[in-house]
């Protein structure tokens, strides 16, 4: 019997991507939003966020996902740590979504500077930058837990 | 009636929220590719081939308001300089309540999977062409008002209904007396994967096919005289797409009737399955399986078995460029009097852009 419930858990990992055993921390990256309607999240909730599963908050102004363009340094930490993939995969998902015009674009910009400060000044709007990233006021960081 | 009222209370209240409007967010970009082929039935042929170029605009208009629109260049004989452009999308799109939206224009009808996906991308293709059961049975576009929701729940659920012109419509007029109906469905369980299923419903009262419906495909399968009375026309399909980084699955079952007062119920079916292994990010090596088989009874598409067996390599360069190449063995079988087969037997290496 325990064989049979190791081997059914194993095709079950196979078949959803190895998402049975799946990290779901998200390490080395910072998380904040401009008045999206919480401070505090489930990393799994985040990944949606990220993925582009809402299209408004709570608070109903409308999602704005910045994300980190590829040639950033924080690209690769960000697309493996909240998408679980790589940068090209992450390009890939979301050329793929904004062309079936099931989603708005997200915002790429070069640097965490640049993310912060859009961030600031945009309401709505979500980022992520590296977790060693400067002058990000308190009261934009997104706690995540686990 | 009722829909034009639809469609007219639909238009009011965009133009209200257009009086609200912000700045406008646009942005514009292309897809397009190139082909080798070389085919083998009949004594060796090859030639280079220039595909369709698909030129994409996505604005923002307000937070509650986008446009899409895609339009297509593409090869046509019957032009003076050999190409003619068209409007293969062309919508609005209102987001009234959380995940729900209202759109309006010309869509891709969301029967399955394919259609709702890759549109005119051919980088987005798994392989090099469309199912088979594209130039004959799928409603390729449905120019009308759509109800769309999506992200819904735990499983990610969406629905897709849709009131527009159908089939025999051209992209400015329709003289049918009825509108063509879709209701799909959809869920994603994981993030790689979505499920789906719809069903689609058109009366074509003199059995025509207009353009941008993918019906117009010549019939050279066919030579007799065409049917021209009325016809009941549905399409039911199934998708599933699983497209994870190590390995990628399609499928796209198509169940169509079609039925008339003269020979009844002709009932046709098409598959298309793909599956691809991917490795290193890059490379995907691929098989691909197509079918249909249009009944002898059938007045639209007229009797008809083509099938064709591929396998392929799919290496991508970036996100915006890919090389395939694929070689495949097509067989068809168009008279079931003499059970007459054609054979083809050739390969493509086909570059997609994004730009």
């Amino acid at each position: 019997m325990r064989k049979i419930t190791i081997i059914i858990a194993l095709v079950f990992s196979i078949t959803s991507g190895g998402k049975l055993f799946a990290q779901t921390t998200m390490t080395g990256v910072t998380v904040i939003g401009n008045k999206i309607g919480f401070s505090t999240n489930t990393s799994k909730e985040i990944k949606q966020v990220f993925r582009g599963k809402y299209a408004n908050w709570s608070t109903n102004n409308q999602v704005i996902i910045v994300l980190p363009a590829s040639k950033s340094t924080s690209a690769e930490v960000v697309a493996s740590s909240i998408y679980g993939n790589t940068v090209s995969g992450v390009q890939k998902y979301w050329l793929s979504l904004v062309f079936q015009g099931r989603a708005n674009p997200p915002v790429f910009l070069d640097t965490d500077e640049e993310i912060i400060n859009y961030v600031k000044k945009t309401v709505g709007a979500i980022g992520v930058v590296s977790a060693g990233a400067q002058n990000i006021p308190r009261n934009f960081i997104i706690a995540i837990n686990n | 009636m009722k829909f034009k009222h639809l469609l007219l209370l639909s238009f009011i209240i965009l133009s209200f929220q257009f009086s609200q409007a912000q700045k406008s967010n646009t942005q514009f970009s292309g897809y397009g590719y190139l082909e080798y082929e070389l085919d083998f039935s009949g004594g060796p042929t090859s030639y280079f081939y220039l595909g369709e170029h698909s030129f994409f605009v996505n604005s923002k208009l307000n937070d509650k308001i986008s446009f899409l629109g895609e339009y297509v260049i593409r090869f046509n004989g019957n032009s003076a300089t050999s190409f003619l452009p068209s409007i293969e999308r062309s919508l609005v799109k209102y987001n009234y309540y959380k995940n729900h939206n209202i759109i309006v224009g010309k869509i891709h009808t969301p029967v399955n999977y394919w259609n709702d996906s890759y549109h005119h991308g051919r980088l987005f293709f798994p392989v090099m062409d469309r199912p088979i059961s594209f130039s004959y049975l799928v409603p390729l576009h449905t120019l009308g008002i759509q109800f769309q929701g999506q992200n819904l729940g735990d499983l990610n659920f969406g629905y897709d209904f849709v009131i527009g012109n159908g089939i025999s419509a051209t992209d400015v007029m329709s003289d049918a007396k009825n509108t063509s109906f879709t209701a799909a469905v959809h869920m994603k369980p994981t993030d790689d994967m979505r499920i789906g299923a719809s069903f689609y419903y058109d009366f074509l009262d003199k059995n025509r096919s207009g353009i941008h419906s993918g019906h117009s495909a010549p019939r050279t399968h066919y030579t007799g005289k065409l049917y021209t009375g009325a016809l009941n026309y549905t399409l039911t399909s199934f998708s599933f797409a699983n497209f994870t980084k190590t390995y990628e699955i399609l499928n796209e079952l198509s169940y169509n009737t079609t039925s008339t007062d003269s020979l009844g119920l002709a009932k046709n079916f098409a598959n298309f399955f793909y599956a691809g292994l991917r490795f290193k990010d890059k490379h995907t090596p691929y098989v691909v399986i197509d079918f249909m088989k249009i009944a002898g009874n059938d007045l639209h598409t007229y009797p008809y078995e083509v099938g064709t067996f591929g396998v392929g390599y799919k290496y991508e360069f970036s996100p915006l460029f890919n090389l395939k190449f694929q070689v495949q063995y097509d067989r068809q079988m168009s008279n079931h009097a003499t059970h007459k087969i054609n054979k083809f037997f050739g390969s493509e290496i086909q570059l997609a852009y994004g730009f």
